[in-house]
Order: structure tokens, then sequence, then C-alpha cells
């Protein structure tokens, strides 16, 4: 009894004097309340109707009908755009980063290889808005550079602009050359991780180059790319707003092709449609949390070190 | 013998010419917007867009250097925005890492659970957009830039879990010499930690600079926008040019527009271009950290 007393003036004592390591935390404390805690509370208005001058708690309760609103009108095939460019570039940046640091694991010399991962990566530094100016140089109009090689070889200029079919592999080429020399990183740094042991082991059983990559390499770069492949696959209904924007400069012509569900948010707030915009956002979070709950249940399930929880 | 020796040549033979090939393709992208900005406004209109210009210019550098306000402006606003919350972030989270790496620290459950829940859920763009137009003024002020700290929960967990490698017997025996908690973190648990600081400091000021959409949501008034959205704005808007132009207060027969429009982007990228090659490792050490923890 005494004894248990004697512990529980100590723990006392302890949450006061730890009262300068928890001030450490205030500032983080202070900004996640206003910043990421607030807005949470604020997700009611996905199911009111929001008007300014009301305010939050002024405007009208409608029920879901900011949702009906969404899935009678642009839903599917704002959706379908989303996941269907989102699983591909997962899949196809996954791939070409892959190779890339194979082949990059072939290169000896360390300069050469400084070379080669600074300038691959060197798209990644910059802003997809100067991206923007490097596809308009290539595909505007009058003074573009694949207009004027059409024209050169007698064929008529393209309105690129305008044109929503060519956009999916314009958008696919410009976003894996943007995103897979960083990503490559990863990979070659695992490679780099590989005990040389396994590889002459390997070249004793008479294994080349190539069998060596087979068996040894390729094997090695399972876990991170269980991993990353299923982090990836949460994210499924975010993606690179910034892509979707400024890449075919907001035009509303290649919307059909191009407008995807973080440029749909994005064009709700400027415009204004607040509701609508909040239940949408609602539901894409909603999505984004099962997404990562599943991923985080099958990567605890792989490697439980990993996960999240 | 002789002939394998041939074969083992070819093979890393073509792995080098592919990569020599492969990162021109990396490169080349910004020699054109180099080249173009270079060039003379009636190259562009007879033969379009060049690598190399055809008749070497920087009329377009001289025209943007006579009344250099917007982009001056520009630069300064998104340099507060890359300095100023970044390291305000940075601090914070190191301070909240700090916390929550000691053992003893009584508090410690509770704050990793409020830390976690902002990992998984957000009230999404709209609520924060309310919250800061109507309810704490950001609108056209400077301090909705400031207010963009971006604390994440992630960060402070991969700083939790760094500096608790650390020997604890340091900051120990600091506490013994009398030093209070924050002085430990700044003397000894920060020095320790420069390379993973550094890179979260770095990927922070990356992309608080590359960043339209806080200008695009916030900001209405011209001499609060970023380069970014500035740019964005040049390229989307087509008379945005001739605007900029006109407040120059030129009078040019020919508006050098598409160089002009080259020239702005050139000088808005160089900084990053000319400072990535030095901080490539950290970025490098950032995504790898990243994503493995994530």
């Amino acid at each position: 009894m005494k004894n248990n007393k004697g512990g529980l003036q100590k723990r006392r004592s302890k949450y006061i004097t730890q009262l300068p390591i928890l001030a450490l935390c205030v500032p983080v404390i202070l900004y996640m309340l206003i910043f990421n805690y607030i807005p949470m509370g604020g997700v009611i208005i996905a199911f009111k109707n929001y008007t300014p001058i009301e305010g939050i708690f002024g405007s009208r309760w409608v029920g879901f009908a900011n949702f009906d609103y969404f899935f009678k009108t642009d839903a599917s095939s704002v959706l379908l755009k989303t996941i269907g460019y989102n699983m591909f570039f997962i899949f196809l940046n996954m791939f070409l980063s892959i190779v890339i640091a194979l082949l990059l694991f072939e290169v000896n010399s360390k300069n050469c290889i400084k070379l080669f991962q600074t300038s691959m990566s060197l798209p990644h530094t910059i802003s997809y808005v100067i991206v923007a100016y490097i596809v308009y140089a290539l595909f505007a109009y009058d003074t573009g550079i694949i207009n004027h090689f059409l024209t050169s070889i007698g064929k008529e200029p393209i309105l690129w602009y305008n044109e929503p079919k060519y956009w999916p592999l314009i958008l696919t080429v410009t976003q894996a050359w943007k995103g897979i020399g960083m990503g490559s990183v990863i990979y070659y740094g695992t490679l780099m991780g590989i005990d040389n042991s396994l590889f002459e082991a390997a070249a004793l059983d008479g294994a080349g180059r190539f069998k060596q990559t087979l068996h040894v390499s390729i094997p090695a770069l399972i876990p991170i790319i269980c991993i990353l492949l299923i982090t990836n696959v949460g994210g499924v209904l975010g993606g690179d707003q910034a892509l979707f924007y400024q890449v075919p400069r907001d035009s509303a012509a290649l919307y059909s092709t191009t407008d995807v569900l973080s440029t749909y948010l994005q064009r709700g707030v400027t415009s204004g449609n607040l509701s609508v915009t909040s239940a949408v956002g609602l539901f894409q979070n909603v999505v984004g949390l099962v997404m990562l709950l599943i991923t985080n249940g099958i990567i605890s399930k792989i490697s439980p070190e990993n996960s999240l929880l | 013998m002789k002939s394998k020796l041939r074969k083992f040549f070819n093979y890393k033979f073509f792995i080098y010419l592919f990569f020599f090939v492969f990162s021109f393709c990396f490169i080349v992208p910004f020699a054109l917007l180099i080249g173009i900005s270079f060039s003379t406004e009636q190259d562009l209109i007879n033969s379009g867009f060049k690598i190399i210009p055809e008749n070497f210019t920087t009329f377009a550098y001289e025209t943007l250097f006579e009344q250099p306000k917007d982009l001056i402006v520009a630069y300064i606003v998104t340099a507060i925005y890359a300095f100023v919350p970044t390291t305000f972030g940075i601090f914070f989270e190191a301070c909240c890492g700090y916390a929550l790496s000691r053992d003893d620290f009584v508090y410690k459950k509770p704050i990793k659970i409020f830390l976690l829940i902002t990992m998984f859920f957000n009230g999404g763009i709209v609520p924060s957009y309310i919250l800061r137009t109507q309810y704490l003024g950001l609108q056209d002020n400077i301090w909705v830039y400031i207010s963009c700290l971006g604390v994440s929960a992630m960060e402070i967990f991969i700083f939790r879990t760094f500096f608790a490698q650390l020997p604890k017997e340091l900051s120990e025996s600091a506490y013994l010499d009398g030093a209070s908690e924050i002085q430990i973190l700044i003397k000894i648990i920060a020095p320790l930690s420069k390379a993973v600081i550094a890179t979260y400091y770095l990927l922070g000021m990356l992309n608080k600079w590359n960043d339209y959409t806080t200008t695009l949501y916030y900001v209405t008034n011209p001499k609060l926008y970023t380069l970014q959205y500035f740019m964005q704005k040049i390229l989307q808007e087509a008379e945005q040019i001739k605007k900029l132009i006109m407040q120059m207060g030129l009078q040019l027969a020919e508006p050098p527009t598409e160089t002009l429009k080259f020239a702005i982007c050139v000088l808005a990228t160089f900084p990053m271009l000319v400072l990535f090659p030095f901080f490539q490792k950290f970025f490098s050490k950032g995504v790898m950290v990243g994503s493995v923890k994530g």
C-alpha cells in the first residue's frame, strides 16, 4: 500500500517535472489543432448547402444531396480516368525504374554513375510549371517543334491543345520523364546493399551476368517492390494534381482526357462550388483511408516491421 | 577466350551507350528552354522553337531587366515562402520528435495518437480553404504562406526514430550538467542528426519553391504571386504576357512575347538547377527514407 502510494506520487511528480519536455511538443500540437483538427470538423459542410454568408453553422442541412449530385454528373468519367491513369503510372514507373536501376548496377565507373543519376533525377527538382513550358515548346501550334517537324515533312500541323486523344500519351511520357530518374534511386540503393558474396557464389555456380540478375538482383528487390506497390496503390484516387493541371495548361477542350479527381477538386474550390467539392473531397479521403488500412493490413502480413501501426 | 572478352566488352559498351543517350534526353529539354530564351522573336515565328538559336540575342533578358519589378517581387515572395515556414516547421518537428524519442516521456502515448490521427484523417482542401479565408482572414495576405508550415506526422516519426538511435549517455550527461531540454536538442541532438534534418529541410524548401496551389487558392493580388504561379499565369493566359509588357511601359513594335516567357522560365529555374547537383545526395536520401518508412 505504502509502496503503491510512493509510486503514484513519483509518477505524479514525473507528470510535472516533464512539463518542459511537453512544452517542446506544444507548437506542433497547436498547429495541428488549428490546421488539421479544425478542418476535420469542417467536413460537415459536405452535408450542407454551404454559402459564405450563412457560414458553416447557419447553412442548411441537405443530407447526401452533394454526393448524389457528384455521382449523377461527373463521377463515372472522372473516377475512371483517375484510377486508370494512376494505376497505369504506378506500374509503368515501377517497371521503368527497376530496369534503369538494374542497368545502372552494371555500370562500374563511379563518375559515370554519378553523371547518369544526377542528370536523370534533374527533372525531379523542377516544378510541373516548368515541365509545362517544355511541353509547350514541343506542342505549341505555330512555333512548336513537333508542328514544325510535321510541316517540314509535308503534313498538316495539329492543334495539340485542342485534341484530347493525344494527351494520355503525352501525360504518360511527361510524368515518366519527371519521375523515373528519382524512382530508380530506391531500387539502385537496394541493389547496392546486396551482399557481394551472393554474386560471387552465383558466378562460381556458372551463372553469367544475366542469370545473376535474374536469380540474385531481382529477388533482392522483391520486398521493396511489394512495399512501394502497396503504398502507391493506397493513393490511387490522389495522383499528381500539378501534372494534370499544368501540363495541358488547364485547357478546357482537353478535360475529356485530362480531368482527374484532383483537378476536379481544385476547380471546385476556385470556382466557389464548395459544398459539392467538399463532398467529393470527403469521398476521396474515405476511399484513401480504406485503401491505407487495407495496405497496412497487407504490409503487416508481409513484413511487420514496415507497417504503420 | 578472346571472343568471350569481346562479348563482355560489347554488353557493357551498350549499357554505357544507352545511358549516355538516355541521360541526354533528360538534359536536352533544359537546353531547349535556354535556347528559346536567347532566340529572336522573328526566328521563332519563321522556324519554330530551336535548341540552338539561329540569331543569338539577349533581347528578352534586356527587356526583362529594364522593368524587373514583377519578377523581383515574385522572387522575394517565393523566397519567403520557401524559407520561413520550412524553418519553423522543421524546428517544431525536431522539437516534437525529440520529446517523443525520450523513453521516459510520460505524455508520449497520447501525443503519438494525436499525431497518428492526422495521418489517417484530413478534412480535405475545402474546410482548410474556408478556415483560412473566412475565419483566419488569410486571403491575399503574406501570412497565408507562412501558415503553411508543412508539419507532418510522418516526418516527426522519422525524426523520432533517428533521435532514438543516438546514445542516451550524451543527453543524460548534458542534463546532469544543467542543460535544459531545448539546449540538449540544439547543442547535442541536432549536430548529430545534421544529415537527416538537412534532408527534410531541403525537401521542404523545394516543395514550397515549386508550389503554386497556395497562390491559386488564396491570392488574387499580383504583388503576392509566387514565381510558379506567375509563370503559370503567363503560360496559360495569352494576354498575361502582353499585360506584363504594357506594365513595363515599353513601346515596342514587336513585343518579344514568346522569348520573354521562356526567359522568365529560365530565370526562375536557374537557382534550383545550379543548386541541385550539390544537394542530390540529400534528395536521394530523402526518397529512400521516406519510401521505406512510408
